[in-house]
């Protein structure tokens, strides 16, 4: 696990983790795990309840390998990114057969105003759609993707 | 999951449930490229949480909830963030631990940690 020390023009931070498991739910574990090491969680199973919550009210995957998964809990102390990457594809459940090699978990405290949420939401859509950021982010390290994630680099 | 755990879980349920009915916050979601299969199953988890939830803090809950349009409160040093009374020291939970208050001044159902 590798965390940026760079302050980013949103000021929130990043993880980079490799997924060992097929499952989505094994995959939030995962995240989740790596965020609660560092702080950024307070309570993961409040965290991993809203991801459930998230996912029944429509998948978070948004085609292309990608999953963007932000959510807003009180299980959340502090804003933190992790991405999830894997090789070999997580099953997201998406309904097609497309598995997921990118998946973004953005995590924000409850009380966060929804355009403030929506906002940092879209801007890290937007960089997945983008064919180059999805195949440097394969790689990247964790300030490099931070900066990919940001728009600050392509 | 705990009681006050499940009583996180619910306010940040209806946190979703009210970003879900607003068309403009949908239609923004959307145009990112999300796909929606509507509320049904969000009003599901919220009833199957009523039955994880003891029967005062879920009392508790509603009526913050109906009276000022969030179920639960957040107390920082010892200050309900909802009516910013300072809360009585004995009423605070040990150290490292997060217990469920209902304020005396206002009557919000508080998460103290």
């Amino acid at each position: 696990m590798v965390t940026a020390e760079l302050t980013p023009v949103a000021g929130i931070p990043l993880d980079v983790v490799e997924l060992r498991l097929k499952r989505r739910e094994s995959a939030w574990t995962q995240m989740v795990t790596t965020a609660h090491s560092i702080g950024a969680v307070s309570e993961p199973e409040v965290v991993l309840a809203a991801l459930a919550h998230r996912e029944r009210w429509g998948s978070t995957a948004l085609g292309k390998g990608c999953a963007l998964a932000g959510i807003r809990s009180f299980g959340v102390r502090r804003s933190h990114l992790v991405l999830g990457r894997s090789e070999r594809g997580v099953d997201w459940g998406a309904g097609d057969d497309d598995l997921v090699h990118l998946a973004v978990l953005a995590l924000s405290p409850h009380g966060l105003p929804d355009s403030t949420w929506l906002d940092e939401l879209a801007r890290l859509a937007q960089a997945l759609r983008l064919q180059k950021v999805r195949a440097k982010l394969v790689e990247a390290d964790a300030a490099h993707a931070l900066a990919l994630l940001e728009g600050r680099s392509a | 999951m705990n009681g006050s755990a499940a009583v996180l879980e619910l306010q940040d349920l209806d946190q979703l449930i009210a970003l879900t009915r607003d068309p403009e916050s949908v239609a923004r979601l959307k145009r990112m490229g999300f796909k929606f299969d509507g509320t049904a199953a969000l009003l599901e988890d919220r009833a199957r949480l009523e039955h994880d939830i003891e029967r005062r803090w879920w009392v508790a809950y509603e009526r913050s909830h109906a009276r000022y349009g969030r179920g639960l409160t957040a107390v920082q040093s010892r200050v309900c963030q909802g009516c910013f009374v300072t809360l009585p020291i004995s009423a605070a939970p040990p150290m490292g631990e997060v217990a469920l208050h209902q304020c005396q001044s206002c009557g919000r159902l508080l998460i103290w940690r």
